[in-house]
């Protein structure tokens, strides 16, 4: 007699971020594909804008996931995964700028200007890619942490609150951090302060 | 200023094929199965840096101490990794993203509020000055103490303490406050939302005088207690080496997590498995267990050990939340070890228990057929 497994539907309707994370602990490997596969491209389009190049989004993705995979019994609410991989994805990529920034600093280093118009979407309105690329254009002159506070609130279009989360940081100190930021953009763009 | 209808990044496009993903995947996989062996490399690095920093808080600490008064509001966060600091005469713990907030620095009371996470406090009692932890409407008062406080659930709206030794008193609201020994630990809603379902639990649940039914007091040394007409003295001396196993137990814990922090599967393995075995009636005994099977399942290499472990976690605590996860795990062992009448028991088992446990799916592709 066929075994009655083998006929049934393998794939549920859509699992929840708790139960992959559940089954995850669990030991079940699938399951953490499954949610890799979920949130790659949120991760990796995060990591992508926070850099504003490709060449260090796989690292970063990697290491977002190798480091949440490795700490996801300590997820106090794992249907918050995204929020949390995403704070990750800020750290990780906050080391990979403050790296850049001192090996800039030392000459090993050269700084990148950031082609704006080379990852756009051809769909984009022009004032919004006139405001991408003035954003970028100065995002190179910033410290990390201005940096981040910028691209979260402008680009990624996240509230103070939710990037002070992600950035692991006070209110306050986001909101400096945007400040420095804005001052310089503001000068770029020849606006006073 | 004009306002972009959407998120300027969601004009922004990265070309992600299948076959980049599954090159990410794949180096993801890889380095998730190696860090353990890597991470060998890493601890005498590990080692000296802690060496260092251990020195670098002590002296801080030390100068630091005297004369520690934060201010009201300030807020103290972990990341990953746990974090501590000393307020007042007390040493406060944060577990990994844990949070805190100094709501009171008065002459006559230190508050603190825990807003997310497990906490430890370590408390040196001073009777001119109350020490008093806040979880939302749950307030607990040390009387001179180590305990353990943790906010839980989705929104943390349940709160969990453990006292390591000495003892506390725990407000609940309006209610009147209620002590807790060394040993003990309570797990309470906070009052404002809805009560919880009870748990089915083989004890009768305690008698609460204050009227606060929602309130679950577990005490795994409730057999070791003394009886009642015991003499005083040997009251005490119960209780103290009660306090020294609790201690000693938690010592222990302290190690297998420092071991798992430096990539030494063997090392936290062996303080786990001292752990159960030495203190089997500490509360941390039936979680040393299962964590100690998941540690031979999946990083010693040892099916026979993890299979032994994961069952005698169950037996030592039937009730406890990790009991799904034992059980499926034991019928992935047993199918691994081969044993097909077993591994079709304990699936069935499973199945009929868990109906629509997450891990249902991958249980019932387990076991040869008959």
């Amino acid at each position: 007699m066929t075994p009655l497994r083998l006929l049934k539907s393998p794939a549920p309707a859509r699992t929840s971020d708790a139960e992959l994370i559940a089954s995850i602990l669990g030991g079940d490997r699938d399951a953490a594909e499954t949610l890799f596969r979920r949130h790659h491209a949120m991760v990796a389009g995060l990591a992508f804008r926070l850099l504003g190049s490709d060449s260090e989004v796989d690292d970063v993705a990697q290491d977002a996931f190798v480091e949440a995979l490795r700490s996801l019994s300590r997820l106090g609410n794992p249907q918050a995964f995204a929020a949390w991989i995403g704070s990750i994805v800020v750290r990780v990529v906050g080391k990979k700028l403050r790296r850049r920034r001192l090996l800039e600093k030392l000459g090993l280093r050269r700084k990148e200007g950031i082609d704006v118009d080379a990852f756009v979407s051809p769909f984009c309105p022009e004032e919004v890619a006139a405001e991408l690329r003035s954003v970028y254009r100065v995002v190179g002159r910033l410290s990390p942490e201005a940096r981040l506070a910028l691209v979260l609130l402008r680009v990624e279009g996240l509230t103070i609150e939710e990037a002070a989360e992600r950035m692991q940081l006070s209110m306050a100190t986001v909101k400096r951090r945007l400040v420095e930021a804005e001052t310089r953009l503001n000068r770029s763009r020849g606006v006073p302060s | 200023m004009k306002t972009a209808p959407r998120p300027l990044g969601s004009y922004f496009r990265l070309h992600l094929s299948e076959e980049r993903t599954q090159e990410t995947w794949a180096k993801i996989s890889k380095r998730s199965r190696g860090a353990a062996s890597r991470r060998w490399a890493l601890v005498p690095a590990l080692a000296f840096s802690l060496g260092v920093l251990g020195f670098v808080g002590v002296v801080g600490l030390r100068r630091s101490a005297p004369h520690q008064v934060p201010g009201s509001g300030l807020t103290v966060a972990s990341e990953a990794k746990p974090r501590s600091f000393e307020i007042a005469g007390a040493r406060i713990e944060l577990q990994p993203f844990a949070s805190v907030t100094i709501a009171a620095a008065e002459p006559l009371e230190q508050r603190v509020e825990v807003t997310r996470g497990s906490v430890g406090f370590h408390v040196v009692h001073d009777p001119s000055r109350r020490f008093v932890v806040g979880l939302g409407a749950v307030e607990i008062v040390d009387v001179g103490t180590e305990f353990m406080v943790a906010r839980e659930g989705e929104n943390g709206e349940l709160v969990r303490v453990s006292v390591e030794s000495g003892d506390v008193e725990v407000r609940v609201g309006s209610q009147a406050p209620r002590p807790l020994h060394a040993g003990e630990s309570l797990t309470t809603p906070q009052p404002v939302v809805a009560p919880p379902r009870p748990e089915p639990s083989a004890a009768p649940p305690p008698e609460s005088s204050s009227g606060v039914r929602s309130i679950e007091i577990t005490s795994p040394l409730e057999k070791d207690k003394p009886e009642p007409d015991m003499a005083p003295t040997a009251a005490v001396a119960a209780a103290t080496g009660r306090a020294v196993e609790s201690t000693r137990a938690k010592s222990l814990l302290a190690e297998a997590t420092a071991a798992r922090q430096a990539g030494d599967p063997a090392g936290e393995a062996q303080a786990l498995d001292t752990l159960r075995k030495r203190f089997p009636h500490d509360p941390r005994a039936p979680i040393a267990a299962f964590e100690l099977g998941i540690l031979r399942m999946d990083q010693l290499g040892n099916p026979r050990g993890a299979l032994e472990t994961l069952r005698a976690a169950i037996v030592e605590s039937p009730g406890a939340s990790f009991r799904e996860d034992a059980e499926a795990r034991i019928v992935r062992l047993l199918d691994q070890l081969d044993d097909a009448p077993g591994c079709r028991a304990a699936r069935d088992a499973f199945v009929a228990r868990y109906p629509a446990s997450v891990h249902a799916a991958s249980v019932q592709r387990r076991c040869p057929p008959r």
